[in-house]
């Protein structure tokens, strides 16, 4: 991205103020992403596309129709995974970047980070480090904000469990490496899952303070306070069915 | 029949493209064919198609290469060529018949730019086949013809001796683009595989070398492409006031897989665009005819003369915003300030004042973009206090690949 571009919407957006995320508050990660088609109730998915390209993280872009096929309405959303809270942050910029209005502002009620435009017709949040664009595409649109806060509110929900357990997915590993974790330093989290038809999955992790990334496509978590604390990790299809794990432990004090 | 074709092959040189076909893909999902047409698999032009440029074919004896099957084990070798069948000999009769008007079922006279093929003899292998065998083409036309999507059709035909009356075998029928020049980026050439989407597109192809058709230079290709795009508003896209302009088809590639299902009538990633759209569109399209345009920003925020945006017939400010926070246009060169944009997003008032009515829209298609006060694109996009904040930006000059 053009460094002159970067410092004037940086500047415009006040960027100081939410570059980093919240490390006191409780911590959450979204991990190997994937948009099932089931993420905006009411709407159905007309195309769900997986996008690599270089220098940008790996990314969904899907075209959503109405179930009940009721007016010219269609709605873009795009989802990207990046590898932390804050890397969501800086991605937020980059997407910035690809709105030709002056007029696109900060809103406080959407998602960690949220932006919308005049009439709110394109909603750009970041969630843990999740970053979700969803826009209107067809010649009739709608205010997105009440939709986006929904999907939103849907992304940090825990899973229900409704699904049939047969087609629940099996969490057999959730771990850390042996040793103490300590405040500030990140220990490796090891979680293994798998589908019973051998699909795909995604995962919603909830930890306390600190922080959740990837490394080298390996999770690990880096606490901001000492005491007994609870990581939870949930394994989801693509059609929803969910599985939970509980790893348990206990941080000690950074190390004198 | 006695002998058949079994297969053509017109990108018969992988490296090359200046005595035989470029090298294309049918998409993104589908790579062409080669053979380019086989026995039993093509059946009309579109199942064969393959693409040639003007400039590096210019003065050359261009070669396809073709492999016949004999079903009579007796014909050991013979003679082979291909002709128009609309312009096909057939004796006397046959041209009196023509002349007169009283043979109207036989084809009609073909878009051939491919001319004939010239006669030579080939032999049978014991399994019934020959090799691949190199034909040159006669009246290789596509000069002349210009940027274009054409049919060739011939009628091939095979005798067993100089004296002995050609036989008419089978009529192949083929797609033939036309280019200027070879594509060029994000278009590659090399390497010729399935894995490599980067090859030009056919589904690409078929639009821009009809939009750039007639063209004889490459500014006048980018401008009939830039036309072309703009004229799909409103029907088709129309540029993004409800999402704040923002890319929809052009991040972080060009996703000209869902422009060509919009172009095609479907959905695609729907009706908004902006200028990053626009851009990447004109450009990966233009680049395919053998422009040499980039993609490239201005700016950055900077107010806005009364313009038309892709789409709309209301003079004002993009969506009355007042005003970009960037812009981005098919740019010549290093797309600095002397050089030519090509913006089909937006129309500018060509008028003696673009800050005020009456507004006369043009295009801007091969228009410099300039310093303020040279009455050039900059000073009809941006008012007189904006532009100097809407500079050449040319650390952005990019070409997007295509998925």
């Amino acid at each position: 991205m053009d460094p002159q571009h970067l410092a004037a919407l940086e500047q415009r957006h006040g960027f100081d103020s939410w570059r980093a995320p919240d490390t006191e508050q409780d911590s959450f990660f979204v991990w190997r992403y994937l948009i099932g088609g089931r993420e905006l109730p009411g709407w159905r998915p007309h195309r769900i596309q997986r996008v690599d390209a270089p220098g940008v993280p790996p990314g969904h872009h899907s075209i959503w129709q109405r179930t009940d096929g009721r007016g010219r309405v269609l709605l873009a959303m795009d989802a990207y995974e990046t590898v932390s809270a804050a890397a969501a942050r800086q991605l937020m910029i980059t997407l910035l970047a690809e709105f030709q209005s002056p007029l696109v502002e900060r809103d406080a009620g959407l998602g960690d980070v949220g932006f919308t435009v005049p009439g709110e017709g394109a909603v750009l949040l970041a969630r843990g480090n999740l970053v979700v664009l969803i826009r209107n595409a067809g010649e009739e649109t709608l205010a997105l904000n009440d939709i986006a806060r929904r999907f939103d509110e849907n992304l940090r929900s825990s899973p229900d469990g409704r699904m049939p357990w047969e087609e629940a997915p099996a969490i057999s590993r959730l771990d850390i490496a042996p040793g103490p974790a300590r405040v500030g330093q990140p220990v490796s989290i090891a979680l293994e899952a798998a589908a019973p038809t051998g699909g795909d999955l995604w995962f919603k992790l909830f930890g306390p303070p600190g922080t959740i990334e990837t490394l080298e496509g390996g999770l690990r978590f880096t606490p901001a306070i000492a005491g007994p604390q609870e990581i939870v990790a949930h394994a989801i299809t693509r059609e929803g069915a969910a599985a939970s794990r509980t790893l348990r432990l206990d941080v000690q004090p950074t190390a004198e | 029949m006695a002998v058949r074709v079994e297969a053509i092959q017109f990108n018969h040189d992988a490296a090359g493209g200046s005595t035989d076909a470029l090298s294309i893909r049918r998409n993104a999902a589908t790579p062409a064919t080669v053979p380019e047409w086989q026995h039993g698999v093509s059946t009309d032009a579109a199942d064969s198609p393959v693409a040639y440029a003007i400039e590096e074919t210019r003065g050359q004896i261009v070669t396809l290469r073709v492999r016949f099957r004999r079903t009579d084990p007796n014909l050991d070798s013979v003679e082979i060529r291909a002709v128009d069948p609309a312009g096909s000999p057939r004796g006397c009769l046959d041209a009196l018949l023509r002349a007169l008007g009283l043979i109207p079922f036989l084809p009609a006279p073909s878009n051939n730019v491919l001319g004939a093929v010239r006669p030579r003899s080939v032999s049978f292998r014991p399994d019934d086949l020959t090799d691949f065998e190199t034909f040159e083409l006669d009246g290789f036309r596509i000069a002349s013809a210009g940027v274009g999507v054409y049919e060739t059709r011939w009628q091939w035909q095979y005798r067993v001796g100089p004296l002995e009356p050609w036989q008419d075998i089978d009529i192949t029928a083929h797609e033939v683009f036309v280019t200027l020049r070879t594509p060029t980026a994000p278009w590659q050439q090399t390497p010729l595989s399935p894995g490599n989407t980067q090859l030009p597109w056919v589904d690409v192809l078929r639009h821009a070398c009809t939009w750039a058709s007639g063209a004889s230079t490459a500014d006048d290709a980018a401008a009939r492409i830039t036309r072309a795009v703009h004229d799909l508003g409103p029907d088709t896209i129309e540029y993004d006031c409800p999402g704040g302009g923002s890319t929809r088809y052009a991040f972080p590639s060009f996703n000209a897989t869902a422009f060509l299902e919009r172009l095609a009538g479907g959905i695609g990633n729907g009706r908004y665009v902006n200028c990053t759209d626009c851009a990447t569109i004109v450009s990966t399209f233009a680049n395919a005819v053998g422009c040499d345009l980039w993609q490239s920003r201005m700016g950055y925020f900077f107010g806005l003369n009364p313009l038309l945006a892709i789409g709309s017939s209301t003079w004002q400010t993009a969506c009355n915003w007042g005003a970009f926070s960037y812009h981005e246009v098919a740019w010549e060169g290093q797309c600095t300030a002397e050089e030519e944009v090509f913006d089909a997003c937006l129309q500018v008032d060509g008028g003696s004042d673009p800050t005020a009515p009456p507004h006369s829209a043009l295009l801007p298609a091969s228009l410099r973009f300039g310093e303020p006060g040279d009455g050039d694109y900059r000073d009809r996009l941006a008012t007189p206090a904006g532009r100097p904040s809407c500079e050449p930006q040319t650390a952005t000059r990019q070409r997007r690949s295509v998925f």
